[in-house]
This record gives C-alpha cells, sequence and structure tokens, in this order.
C-alpha cells in the first residue's frame, strides 16, 4: 500500500499539464485527419464502383493518394457492391509451345479443392477470379506471363504463346421468386471469353 | 461551444479501463500470425518472393506508380533468403505484440511488416488484409500492453511490486474510440454501396452470394436458397450492416446488435471462404464492450474454471495513465522511418522503371509488328508464292493475332497455308507453322469446328510424311483432345459436357500412346510433351470426377517434369 501510495504521488508530481495539452492538441489533429482522409476516400471510391467514371472521386484519391499510400489507409469495404457477380468463372491458360502443342493451366479453383486448401489459396482466388482478368489488371499481365513462360520453359520447346480464357457458367435466377431479374438470353449459356493473348520472347526465360 | 468540446473530450479522452484494449491486442495478434503462417508462409515464394508469379519491377511500376511506398523488402538485397528473414523477425514480433513484450515497438514491426506485405503484392489484398492494416497502425498509439502483458510483469518487477498489487493504470481512450469509429465505417461503406445495387434491393443478392463456388466453404441447405429465406437473409444483412454503423453506439441496443452482426458473421464463415475476415472483424467487437461487463465476464469465466477471485485480482487505482505524451514522439518516428524508407527505395524503384520500359510487352509487340509490316511491304511486289514473302505475310498474320486483329491476321495466314501447301517440298514444316497459327487463331475466336479442322489437315499431312514426322501425331491428338476439352466447357448441359470430356480423354490417350514410341521417348524434349498430355489428361479427368486417376496423371506428369528444375507454380 506504501509502494502505491508513492506511486500515485509520483504520477502527480510528473504531471506536466503544458505537455499533455500540447499532445492532446496533436491527437486531436490527428483523429480529424485521419477519419477525413478516411472518410473522403471510402466516399471518393465508392462513388467510382457506383458509378464507374466520376472525375471527381478521382481527382480526390489522387490528392489523397501520397499520405494513403505511404501509411497504408487505403481502404475498401465493398464486397459484392453493387451486385453480387451472376456468373462463376475461372481462368485458363492455353500455352502453345514452339512445336504447336498445346497446354492447359487451369487457374486454382477453389471449389475442386477441400477446405483447408481453400483457406490456404485464398490469396490465388482473390487474384486470379477478382482482379486476373479485368482491364484494370491487363498491365500486371505480361509479368505473370513471364513467370509462367518459366514455368513451362523446356530447352527443346519453349513456349511461344499463351491465351488467357474466362470460361464463365452464368448462375440461373432464383426460382420461386416474386421478382424478375432481367437477365439477357444470351448471357444464360456458358461461355469462354479470350482476354489476352501473350507472344512469348526469349527474353522472358532469362 | 463549450458544451461540444466538453462532450469531445469526454469521448475521447475520459479515462477508462485498458482491458478491452488489451484483449483485442491479444485476439489481433493471434489472427495476423495465424494468417501469417497459414496463408503467406506456404505461398511466400510465389507471392512475395523475389522471383515470385509478379515481378517487383511491374508492381513498381504499374501498381505504385509514383506513389511514396514503404516495403522493406526494397531495402534488402533482392534474395529470397533476406526476405524470408524479415518474414520471420515479424512472425517474432507478432508473438511479443500476442503477449505483450515491448508492446508499442512490436507493434510498429507489426505494422510495417503488414505494410511492406501488402505492398509487394497489392492485388491479393481482401477486407482482412486492410482491417489488419489499419488496425495494427492504430495499436502503435494505444495502451494496449498496459494490461495482460509481459510488459506489465516486467514493470512491476521493476518496481518491485508483486503483480496482484501492480495498480492497473487507467488509460484514455481515444484509439480504442479510433477503433469503434473504424469498424462503424467498414459497416457503414460495406452498406452503402449495396442499397443502389439491383440484387440487394429486390433481396435476391445473398441467393447469388450462395451460388458462387470459388466462395463455397461448406454445405448450405438448399433450403437458404430458396424463397423467402436468401429474401430474409438479404436484408438481415443490410440490416445488420446499417445496425453496425449507427444503432450500435446507442449503449442499451449495443449487444443485442453486436449479437445479432456476430450471427451474420458466423453465418458468412460457415458458406463462404473468407479466412481471415470474419472472425477478425468479431473479435474487433471487444473494444465495444463496457471494461465494467468485461469483468463481470472475466469473473464468470474464472469462477466456472474454479479459480477464487482473489487469485487474480488486480488492483485497480485511479492513477491515469499519461501515455499520451508518448504520442507526438511516437508518430514523428514512425513518420521519420516511413519516408526515410520510401526514399531510401527510390534508386532500386528507378532501376525497375527502366527494367520495365525495357521490357515494355506493348513496345515489344509494336517493335515486332514494325519489322514484319516493312518486311511484308517491301515483299508485296514479289510473286504471291515467293519464299520471303509467305513467310512475311505468315509472320505478320502470328503478330497481328497477338494484337487481336484477327480478321486482318486470319486474311494473312489463311494466304500463306495455300501458298505454303502449293509449294513442292517433300516436307514442309512451315505449313505446320501456318497451320497451327491459323488453328490458334480459331481457338482463340471459339470457331472449334475450324481449328478441329486445322489440326486434323496437320494430323493428316504427317501421317502422309511419316518418314519425316514420326513424332508429330501425339501433338496433334493432344490438340485435338484440347478442342474437346473446350467443348466441354461450352457443353449447354451436363450429358454434354461428360461426353465432350470422354472425348477429350479418349484423345488424349490415343496422343500418350503415340508418344511412347521408342524413337520418342528417348528425346527429352518429347518426354516433356508426354508430360504435357499426362497434364491436360488430368484435367479432364478431374472434371469427370475421377480424382485419383487425375492425380496418378499429373505425378507421373510431375515425374517426367522432376529432372526440370522450375519455379513452383500456383
Amino acid at each position: 500500500m506504501k509502494a502505491l501510495n508513492s506511486l500515485t504521488s509520483l504520477k502527480e508530481s510528473i504531471k506536466p499539464q503544458l505537455v499533455n495539452s500540447f499532445s492532446l492538441f496533436f491527437i486531436n489533429v490527428f483523429i480529424v485527419s485521419y477519419f477525413s482522409i478516411a472518410f473522403l476516400w471510402l466516399w471518393a471510391t465508392n462513388l467510382i464502383t457506383i458509378k464507374h467514371e466520376n472525375s471527381q472521386s478521382r481527382t480526390i484519391i489522387h490528392s489523397l493518394s501520397a499520405i494513403t499510400s505511404l501509411i497504408g489507409l487505403e481502404q475498401n469495404w465493398g464486397l459484392f457492391s453493387p451486385n453480387v457477380r451472376s456468373d462463376n468463372n475461372y481462368g485458363l491458360v492455353v500455352i502453345v509451345l514452339q512445336n504447336g502443342f498445346l497446354k492447359l493451366f487451369e487457374m486454382p479453383r477453389m471449389e475442386k479443392l477441400n477446405v483447408l486448401e481453400k483457406a490456404q489459396r485464398e490469396k490465388f482466388r482473390k487474384i486470379f477470379n477478382d482482379n486476373f482478368p479485368y482491364p484494370s489488371f491487363r498491365h500486371m499481365r505480361p509479368a505473370f506471363s513471364r513467370f509462367l513462360a518459366k514455368v513451362a520453359y523446356s530447352k527443346y520447346n519453349p513456349p511461344a504463346r499463351m491465351s488467357y480464357f474466362l470460361v464463365s457458367d452464368p448462375i440461373p435466377p432464383p426460382e420461386a421468386s416474386t421478382v424478375k431479374i432481367p437477365q439477357k438470353e444470351s448471357n444464360l449459356h456458358p461461355a469462354i471469353i479470350n482476354y489476352f493473348v501473350y507472344g512469348v520472347s526469349p527474353d522472358d526465360f532469362q | 461551444m463549450n458544451k461540444f468540446s466538453n462532450a469531445w473530450q469526454r469521448f475521447w479522452f475520459k479515462e477508462q479501463s485498458p482491458e478491452p484494449l488489451a484483449l483485442f491486442r491479444i485476439l489481433f495478434a493471434l489472427f495476423v500470425f495465424q494468417v501469417s503462417l497459414f496463408e503467406l508462409a506456404p505461398n511466400f515464394s510465389l507471392l512475395l518472393g523475389a522471383k515470385g508469379m509478379f515481378d517487383t519491377a511491374s508492381v513498381a511500376v504499374y501498381w505504385w506508380q509514383k506513389e511514396p511506398i514503404f516495403n522493406v523488402f526494397l531495402l534488402l538485397p533482392q534474395s529470397d533468403v533476406f526476405r524470408f528473414g524479415f518474414f520471420c523477425v515479424f512472425l517474432v514480433f507478432t508473438f511479443f505484440l500476442t503477449v505483450g513484450l515491448f508492446t508499442r515497438f512490436s507493434a510498429i514491426i507489426v505494422y510495417l511488416g503488414l505494410l511492406s506485405f501488402d505492398n509487394q503484392c497489392p492485388f491479393a489484398l481482401d477486407g482482412g488484409d486492410d482491417f489488419m492494416r489499419l488496425i495494427a497502425f492504430l495499436l502503435i498509439f494505444s495502451p494496449a500492453g498496459e494490461a495482460y502483458s509481459i510488459d506489465r510483469i516486467l514493470k512491476a518487477k521493476i518496481r518491485g511490486i508483486k503483480l496482484k498489487d501492480m495498480p492497473l493504470n487507467m488509460v484514455s481512450p481515444w484509439v480504442q474510440r479510433m477503433i469503434q469509429i473504424q469498424i462503424s465505417l467498414v459497416y457503414l461503406f460495406a452498406f452503402l454501396p449495396k442499397i443502389v445495387g439491383d440484387q440487394w434491393q429486390s433481396g435476391t443478392a445473398i441467393y447469388y452470394v450462395f451460388q458462387l463456388a470459388d466462395f463455397a466453404k461448406f454445405h448450405v441447405p438448399k433450403i437458404m436458397t430458396q424463397f423467402p429465406l436468401y429474401k430474409i437473409l438479404t436484408y438481415y444483412t443490410l440490416l445488420v450492416e446499417l445496425s453496425m454503423a449507427t444503432l450500435v453506439w446507442i449503449k442499451p441496443l449495443r449487444y443485442w446488435i453486436l449479437l445479432a452482426a456476430v450471427f451474420l458473421h458466423l453465418g458468412i464463415d460457415w458458406a463462404m471462404n473468407l479466412p481471415c475476415f470474419e472472425f477478425l472483424i468479431m473479435s474487433s467487437y471487444v473494444v465495444f464492450v463496457d471494461p465494467n461487463d468485461l469483468k463481470k465476464v472475466s469473473a464468470l469465466f474464472k469462477s466456472l474454471l474454479g479459480f477464487s477471485p482473489k487469485q487474480n485480482h488486480l488492483v485497480e487505482a485511479k492513477i491515469i495513465q499519461h501515455s499520451d505524451h508518448v504520442f507526438l514522439p511516437t508518430m514523428l518516428f514512425l513518420l521519420f522511418i516511413l519516408i526515410c524508407g520510401s526514399l531510401m527505395a527510390n534508386p532500386i524503384r528507378q532501376q525497375y522503371a527502366l527494367l520495365e520500359s525495357q521490357r515494355n510487352y506493348d513496345q515489344r509487340l509494336a517493335k515486332v509488328f514494325n519489322y514484319w509490316n516493312d518486311r511484308f511491304k517491301q515483299y508485296s511486289q514479289l510473286p504471291e508464292d515467293d519464299e520471303k514473302r509467305v513467310i512475311a505475310e505468315e509472320a505478320l498474320g502470328a503478330i497481328l493475332s497477338l494484337k487481336k486483329d484477327y480478321i486482318q491476321s486470319g486474311k494473312l495466314l489463311r494466304n500463306a497455308c495455300e501458298r505454303l501447301a502449293q509449294q513442292n517440298k517433300a516436307y514442309n514444316p512451315e505449313l505446320i507453322s501456318a497451320l497451327s497459327s491459323l488453328a490458334n487463331l480459331y481457338l482463340e475466336t471459339y470457331h472449334l469446328d475450324a481449328a478441329e479442322l486445322c489440326y486434323k489437315t496437320i494430323s493428316n499431312y504427317d501421317i502422309d510424311h511419316l518418314e519425316y514426322a514420326p513424332n508429330r501425331q501425339s501433338i496433334e491428338l493432344n490438340n485435338l483432345g484440347v478442342i474437346a476439352y473446350f467443348r466441354a466447357l461450352l457443353a449447354k448441359d451436363k450429358a454434354e459436357q461428360t461426353q465432350k470430356y470422354i472425348e477429350a480423354d479418349r484423345f488424349f490417350r490415343e496422343a500418350l500412346n503415340k508418344s511412347h514410341n521408342p524413337k520418342i521417348t528417348s528425346n527429352t524434349g518429347f518426354r516433356q510433351i508426354e508430360a504435357g498430355i499426362l497434364f491436360n489428361q488430368s484435367l479432364s479427368l478431374r472434371n469427370l470426377g475421377h480424382l485419383k486417376e487425375a492425380q496418378t496423371a499429373q505425378i507421373k506428369a510431375a515425374n517426367i517434369n522432376s529432372g526440370f528444375k522450375k519455379p513452383q507454380s500456383p
């Protein structure tokens, strides 16, 4: 108890009001800045998600991006927004070797994995299902193609070309529903979409 | 104004027990540990390695662009040994954060680690990664080590008092409040973009969510995907998200809303494979729990476990921990590290920019196109069957198909095939090359019949010239198998699909039989073709549900390939 009392008095004596209010000022500035940035960022990114193109939102994101990139304040909570994907899809690559041989390479298919494998490979799902086929990712496709070219490399018969396909299977609209979701007839059949072709160069194997 | 100022002061700075925050620190660090060990470590070289799936030069140029970025990997020698070394250091400090040893410093290392991993592989991030990084950042400024920590034990030892006599310092809860508001922001911005969506408005969104094969985890009973349950679940999701953003701030409603959110996340976790986010966000609800309620729960657990309340009794005194004064130095230290780290990485980022500009794919393609276009123009005066002109025509046709100008490409390639077929050569490999290019073009434009015709033409040509091409038949049979595989993918019903996969499998088996020619198997290049056929076959077998046979084919392919050292494939 004696120790406790002496500790209390020590604490009281080292309570410099000036330092405290000085710190509090910066803490307040930090709180306001953090949430201003977070709110503006989220508002702008959501407008882009909803409206696809919004120049004001892009200006906001651009002006905030230096600070958000440096500290890592980017955030996005728009999973399944504004709508849930209405098809099941996965990636398929046809690797054409120099002698014309076609080699299939399937991007990771989560539905073929067990629960543990699914959890372990979630990052691959994110990359190959949510990002890879979409235009915003187009600049990164050559980087993956170079990696794949190295994986499929053989001195005698190296890869010459890679064709990337998205195999898409539409989800039928819900049965016995009171609501009718407009869906184009052509969208109700399985489809293969060729979204990228890469010509392999000898430099890619280095 | 004074009222607002007082309310502001009370909300952010009115002292309270650090226990909810400390408990959250433990749960949070455990989740970081689990994600790192379970998701990152097994895929480290692919996702974060120096020779990973996406090289750093491309990430630097196309993703980071000109933004300042902190990434420890840029400051280390470009080798997996150093990268994995840092990852191990990160794991050690995550453990320290869990047990509360050097808590603030450990939080800084964990934050810098998460920031580096996220920057290194930014396209693999999901909500869980964003949430972890933001929380790690906020925890740096928090007094999360004031309870349930080794730091506390050490402090007691230094002061020469027993832990049970050590007063539990009261702290100002502004970081806890920030985490609470951040959680509400998560739900608010999960809710807002949904309400404009047709599926969310019509109540069918959850039906579609349950049908997504790549997200599916455990079996969802069929009744859940039927009317009216999917509609109820859709609106329940929206209601909980809105409540977590708003009503959770009303004290009497808080625990009910948290409970509803826990049910929502448990349901999502059952149905969907989102390995990190669900439990992480549920664990964060502890920051909403009143410290007195937390004590009651803790006392209840202790009594259930048979501990007497005296054993873990903490003396609580009204001592206010003025740890807020460390905010400014900590923030300045952190900004110093981030800015210095970003500036120090500039030379290597410039090197990456140079490397990427040299290998820019579009520029490379344009260069090759210009070369062959000039050649073709140059030779266009020559007779149509002139060898130089035909070669230029074929090359230009192949390049145009890479540029996806399929109409022009098809014209040139068909022309080249005709001219090459008219040449009176004993065996013409260039004709096969032109036909293969044409077949690729048809495959890429989904003209499967035309592609099949090309491969059959090559096959017939090879049979006629067996003395020159004894080992090509397996290639064409394999390629016909690939066409059948594509037909299966486009099949309109399950029966047709199965039939096409069986057809593909038959082609692959025939291709394997042909490749078992002793002349072929002695050639390493064709051993790899055999491996390729086996791999293609494994895919069709897997789609037919013959999992064991598929696995055997894959193992055989891997055994053939084992002589070649390659990067691991995802």
